[in-house]
């Protein structure tokens, strides 16, 4: 019983029979996940694979709580997201788990610290404002880009840009970083510098770090490699 | 797959955002259609009333102050074959005998069966103690049919009643009638000879029997005549030519059989000047000018009121004087003797001045021999018909303690047998005056044949010199209508902030649309369309729901259009003072106003297009957001610039008098509303571009958000701004007066009260004399001062008449009187200016009987069309051109409606415009109320309509105030509609910040906290256009709020700021509300 509790409390996430399903304009159902079954540990780094469309993306939502299951579940630190209502979800999405996305989404009027302290902003706090700038110059210390601080996203590259989302999606210590083609728009040796990066905080961090990408040798800088392809995840 | 194909389905799919900018069409088109229906409809209501007005009239003679006869108008219609009616109108009040209400200058219009005739109208004849009266007496005086009330018609004569010696007559002449009748509109109850669309009070009566109570038996002063295609107005005073007899021109041709001679002489007594020249020409024997002297004196022995004749045939010297052998005996005088004779001359306002001369005995003749013969004597009304002195009544005063029995047996004996003869040339030096100077003229009956001469006379003599000529009154009536005050212009500027909102509506909606589109141009152009054929595309499609908005905008503007009329008819009648505004829809009004939305939507769609097409198509993110590189440093100069003219403006208005400049201060307004919106703009950067130890707040990014999408969120709070400053200040521009209109220099001159009087005053009101002609010399009345000006009425030229007039009413004044008071104050004066003052220059006079006048300057600019140094032609009595330079304008002034010019030009070219009926009075004001019922009371017969100055001014301002009140009821719909507009701005804010919302939900961000952002963001936009347009106009209308009589109406002011923020937070919170619902997390997925 207590092997069994201390297994579930090692568990980040844990994703049971999930399936998903669309229905397109025509009123056609397609089913994209099916029966997806996963756990992920505290700290594990993985990366998922798989032709495009196979559900990747769609996966990583579920698990970010931008899009629900439409049935199974999928608890995250023990919290049944499916269970949680939509009111829950900004402190979760806050709290514990760091989105980066395929493009880095920074807002252009926002300088890019300012575009790291974005993130702390809902959460009220003067005191972990504070202590969330010195964390982000620490962090962009860390990434290289202690110089450049108060630039316009628009004046910077789009790997230095995609560094500051890294560091965005770090800035509140969450206990996931979703990653969805982190490196999408990315030239080959910035998209290799960027998966190490994110390794490297999440080594720092001890964060979960999930990974969706098209690139096997990136993935491979993982812990594990899942594949999803027939709607059904498989390690690899 | 067509084109075609492609527009249809796009059109279907995107039909709610085409829905949007079918919206923004149809107002801008409703609006644009309505304003331009509203002046035609204006245009043709105006014309139709000159219908309702004339009847079926063409050609109109009005004689002025003369009478021709009534059977004139049967001999020109017979002539020409058309249709006639003769008219004897005339000026009167109408009384309620009950309740004593009284209506002053009322038309009395004695008529006969051929008015109705010429109308094709059947209407029953009116006999005796019967009358009709026009809608509007009967609403005002609550008469109903068969009602009795009281009529007091002005007296009028042939002889004029300010001449010398003309009796004294009654003021009015009393009916009691009953109402036969009450006339509609269409049965010419609006008759009037007047370019004016505020109906006359018209009485009808029965024409014989007005002309028999006035003793003008068989004489008219108006002929109406029909027209057809083949007269004009040359053929038809030619006509008139032709047909006048000398009655018509008050000339008597008769035989003196005593005297073998043939006498013409004029009903008028004192024969006019182009008669006399006339008669001069045709050889008389014998020419007379017979005058009435107030004593012939001997030392202490006087003989009091006798005729003395001056004539042409004595052979006296200048000096010389020849008695009767009466007058010798009387006065015990011999050849050589020293005769002293005074007798009175009649100045302005029957000014009596005694004169004296002394002239020599050359002779003493026996009465009935030689010169001393009755018929010398002109048939002076009130004189010759007098059974003894006692009973004169001559117009002058007869002390008659003076007239012994003596005087009594010769007046007897010899009525006016002149007692003495000078020299005509003497005569002429002495007692000539503005209306003639002859009595009679004769001829020898040997030598002249009496119905030659008659024959002689008519060939000779033209009626135009009489200034008798007829008027083309439909043409004319017509073209006043036709050139009146284009109100489709005047409503296109007063709906332009609703057309303003339309279009930028169609605009804002039609950018949405294609913001929201960009991905399909991204796909149209990747599969090889070129984006002149995307552009085309777009077009078209938008161009199938403009083409749409346009037709339906066109129905919408005639609603509008009758919403307006609505309002002017009623609430906004103080615009346009009348009812009777009816919709006039003409295919190519319509036509444009529909073709002019159209073209303004598609021009607008057309430059959003290209301009959004372009960017979608050329440039990249990146350069997009590299091109937001911050750095306004001219705009801090531009500001600074702004904020010390305002300062320097408000200081030096302030220093020199804010009353008299308010323009500076509205342009101090206009530079701080720059200064604001400037500073705003630069804050709005700074802080959103603060780096440097930056602590990320909601506030900051706020800020940071509005500097995103600077130009467009400035723009917003700039409209909103400039919106709303020109609705406040043109609130604050509705003319006020109070707290100076005792002021000299001020519009109403610093006169307490306008008089108008339906019966001319013939006496000068300031003079002892004067006051005691009317019986109340009282100690008040005589601490009054008055300017009695002369009046020659004629059309109306204030803004309270739409027609274009051509020639307003004249008022004669004593333009020395104004200079010493300083009364009136001028907006611009021509540099034909000769003294110090325009005042003065009004008595100078050229040969070529060109003169100057003075008008109100909105009367020159608006009312006439012309400007300072014009001139204005008028025919005189005598039917010369008189030409008059109009001199100066006059700020604001009770004279809206006339034109100034000096008494004495008056006098002399109008001579016969009796009396006067416009009275400035002044007096102390603390006793205003005394003075007005004492007037009041004291002229009540005369008919005078007594109004405080500044009410008349108010009167005047109230037109003005009323376009105001239109202006700002519309320019606050347009706001209104802009800040509609404000949340389509929202919307298209959100709609390019999909990424950036979704990344905040990602972010952990709540709903709540993303529709606080939104929100404040957009409500400061609100409030800082709002603040900066309040802001400025408050500084703009300083003038206004230090005056004591401060009268923005800020109850409306208030409303509409809080219209605008209700509207706006609505529209705010409806699209932000609407926008936050949908799932913005899609867009940041990769698959």
């Amino acid at each position: 019983m207590n092997t069994q509790r201390f297994q579930e409390i090692q568990n980040m996430i844990k994703i049971q029979n999930l399936s998903k399903q669309y229905e397109n304009a025509s009123g056609i159902i397609q089913v994209v996940l099916e029966g997806i079954d996963l756990n992920i540990e505290q700290g594990e780094s993985i990366a998922i694979v798989g032709p495009s469309g196979s559900g990747k993306s769609s996966l990583l939502n579920i698990l970010g709580t931008l899009d629900r299951a439409t049935s199974g579940s999928v608890l995250l630190n023990e919290k049944d997201l499916g269970q949680l209502s939509e009111k829950e979800y900004p402190g979760i999405r806050n709290t514990e788990i760091g989105f980066v996305f395929q493009q880095h989404h920074l807002l252009p009027q926002l300088s890019l610290l300012e575009n790291i302290l974005l993130a702390v902003l809902p959460l009220k706090s003067a005191k972990r404002t504070d202590e969330a700038k010195k964390r982000a110059e620490k962090l962009m210390e860390a990434v290289g880009l202690t110089d450049k601080t108060d630039q316009l996203p628009g004046q910077c590259s789009v790997g230095e840009c995609q560094r500051v989302a890294v560091v965005r999606a770090l800035i509140n210590q969450p206990k996931v970083v979703l990653a969805d083609e982190p490196t999408g728009s990315l030239d080959e040796q910035s998209a290799n510098d960027l998966v190490n990066l994110l390794a490297e905080l999440n080594r720092e961090q001890k964060s979960t770090l999930i990974m969706v990408t098209h690139s096997m040798e990136l993935a491979k800088k993982m812990k594990k490699i899942y594949r999803l392809s027939n709607k059904k995840l498989e390690q690899l | 797959m067509k084109i075609s194909k492609l527009i249809y389905n796009s059109l279907k799919f995107y039909k709610k955002q085409h829905l949007a900018l079918l919206a923004g069409t149809i107002i801008s088109t409703a609006v644009l259609t309505g304003a331009l229906i509203i002046g035609d409809s204006v245009r043709d209501s105006l014309g139709s009333l000159v219908d309702n007005r004339l009847g079926d009239a063409e050609y109109v003679l009005q004689t002025g102050d003369r009478f021709v006869t009534s059977g004139l108008s049967t001999k020109i219609a017979k002539d020409l074959e058309i249709g006639s009616a003769s008219v004897l109108q005339l000026i009167g009040m109408a009384i309620d005998p009950l309740k004593q209400e009284r209506i002053n200058k009322v038309q009395v219009l004695g008529i006969d069966q051929s008015f109705w005739s010429l109308s094709g109208l059947k209407i029953p004849e009116l006999l005796e103690d019967e009358a009709f009266i026009s809608e509007n007496l009967a609403e005002k005086l609550n008469l109903k049919w068969y009602d009795e009330f009281l009529l007091r018609v002005a007296n009028a004569g042939i002889i004029p009643l300010n001449a010398p010696f003309a009796e004294e007559k009654m003021a009015t002449v009393s009916f009691r009638l009953k109402i036969k009748k009450i006339l509609t509109d269409d049965e010419q109850g609006r008759y009037s000879l007047k370019s004016d669309q505020k109906a006359p009070y018209n009485v009808f009566l029965n024409q014989k029997e007005l002309a028999k109570k006035l003793e003008l038996k068989g004489l008219v002063n108006t002929i109406l005549l029909a027209g057809n295609d083949d007269i004009d107005k040359i053929i038809i005073d030619k006509s008139l030519k032709k047909n006048w007899k000398l009655a018509d021109a008050s000339l008597t041709v008769k035989k003196l059989e005593d005297e073998d001679r043939i006498e013409v002489q004029s009903e008028r007594i004192f024969i006019d000047e182009p008669i006399s020249q006339l008669l001069n020409k045709l050889n008389p024997s014998e020419k007379v000018l017979s005058y009435l002297v107030n004593s012939i004196s001997n030392d202490s022995l006087k003989v009091p009121y006798s005729f003395v004749s001056a004539i042409s045939e004595t052979k006296s010297l200048k000096n010389e004087i020849t008695v009767n052998n009466w007058l010798a005996d009387a006065l015990q005088i011999r050849p050589g003797d020293s005769l002293p004779i005074s007798y009175f001359t009649i100045g302005p306002l029957r000014e009596l001045i005694e004169k004296q001369d002394t002239f020599v005995v050359s002779e003493i003749q026996n009465i009935g021999s030689g010169y001393f013969r009755k018929s010398l004597m002109p048939e002076f009304p009130g004189l010759t018909d007098a059974g003894s002195c006692s009973d004169w009544n001559t117009g002058i005063p007869i002390d008659l303690d003076k007239i012994s029995e003596r005087d009594e047996d010769y007046w007897d004996e010899y009525k006016g047998t002149p007692k003495a003869i000078i020299s005509l040339d003497k005569g002429q030096e002495l007692w000539s005056n503005k209306f003639g100077q002859y009595t009679s003229f004769r001829f020898d009956q040997n030598t002249t044949d009496m119905s030659d001469l008659e024959q002689n006379i008519l060939n000779e003599l033209n009626p135009k010199d009489l200034n008798l000529s007829f008027v083309d009154a439909r043409s004319e009536g017509e073209n006043a209508a036709e050139n009146s005050i284009d109100f489709g212009e005047l409503f296109l500027s007063l709906s332009f902030f609703v057309i303003l909102a339309g279009l930028l509506l169609t605009i804002l909606l039609h950018s949405l649309n294609t913001v929201s589109r960009s991905k399909e141009t991204a796909i149209l152009a990747s599969i090889g369309f070129t984006p002149k054929r995307i552009l085309k595309i777009r077009l078209a499609e938008s161009s199938v729901v403009i083409v749409l908005g346009s037709i339906i905008g066109v129905g919408m503007g005639i609603l509008y259009n009758q919403l307006l009329l609505a309002g002017l008819n009623s609430v906004w009648q103080d615009a346009v003072k009348t009812d009777m505004l009816s919709l006039s829809l003409k295919p190519s009004t319509l036509i444009i106003g529909g073709f002019a939305g159209l073209i303004m939507s598609f021009l607008s769609i057309y430059f959003v297009s290209r301009n959004q097409l372009k960017q979608q198509l050329a440039a990249s993110l990146k350069e997009l957001e590299k091109s937001k590189a911050p750095g306004f440093k001219w705009s801090v100069w531009i500001s600074w610039a702004a904020f010390a003219g305002a300062i320097g403006l408000v200081i030096y208005s302030i220093m020199d008098g804010p009353d008299e400049n308010s323009s500076a201060f509205l342009a101090a307004g206009f530079l701080i509303l720059l200064d604001l919106v400037l500073t705003i703009s630069r804050s709005i950067q700074k802080k959103g571009n603060i780096k440097q130890n930056s602590k990320i707040s909601f506030t900051s990014l706020i800020y940071k958000n509005l500097g995103l999408h600077h130009k467009r969120n400035m723009a917003s709070i700039s409209l909103l701004a400039l919106g709303t400053f020109s609705v406040i200040i043109t609130g604050a521009n509705r003319k006020t007066f109070y707290g100076v209109e005792n002021d000299n220099q001020s519009g109403t001159g610093g006169y307490l009260y306008w008089a108008e009087s339906s019966m001319p005053i013939l006496h000068d009101l300031d003079t002892k004399e004067g006051r005691e002609s009317y019986g109340i010399d009282t100690e008040l009345f005589s601490s009054l001062e008055f300017a009695q000006l002369y009046e020659l009425e004629s059309n109306d030229a204030s803004c309270l008449n739409l027609n274009l007039v051509q020639n307003p009413t004249i008022l004669g004044c004593d333009p020395a009187l104004f200079e010493m008071r300083s009364s009136f104050s001028f907006t611009q004066v021509s540099d034909q200016s000769r003294s110090k003052s325009p005042w003065l220059d009004l008595n100078y006079s050229s040969d070529d009987n060109i003169y100057y006048a003075i008008a109100d300057q909105t009367v020159i600019r608006w009312g006439l069309m012309k400007e300072v140094g014009d001139t204005l032609f008028y025919t005189d009595e005598f039917g010369k051109h008189v030409g008059f330079i109009l001199l100066a304008g006059l700020e604001n002034s009770i004279f809206q409606g006339n034109i100034l010019v000096s008494n004495r030009v008056f006098e002399k070219h109008f001579p016969s415009v009796n009396g006067t009926k416009v009275i400035l009075v002044d007096g102390p004001e603390e006793r205003q109320d005394v003075i007005y019922q004492m007037l009041k009371d004291q002229f009540v017969d005369l008919g005078m309509e007594i109004s405080p100055t500044s009410q008349r001014l108010a009167e005047f301002n109230s037109v003005t105030n009323s376009y105001l009140t239109v202006f700002m009821m519309l320019g606050g719909l347009g706001i209104l509609i802009g800040t509609i507009g404000l949340g389509i701005v929202l919307l298209r804010n959100l709609l390019d910040m999909k990424y950036e919302l979704a990344l905040l939900k990602a972010l952990g961000y709540t709903r709540k906290q993303i529709f606080s952002l939104i929100i404040s963001e957009n409500l400061l936009i609100l409030c800082l256009g709002l603040l900066t347009g309040i802001i400025s106009a408050f500084i703009g209308i300083l003038p206004s709020l230090l005056s004591p009589a401060f009268t923005l109406p800020l109850g409306y002011v208030f409303v509409l700021i809080a219209a605008i923020l209700l509207v706006g937070f609505l529209s705010i919170f409806i699209t932000a509300k609407a926008a936050l619902k949908r799932n913005y997390l899609i867009h940041l997925r990769s698959e």
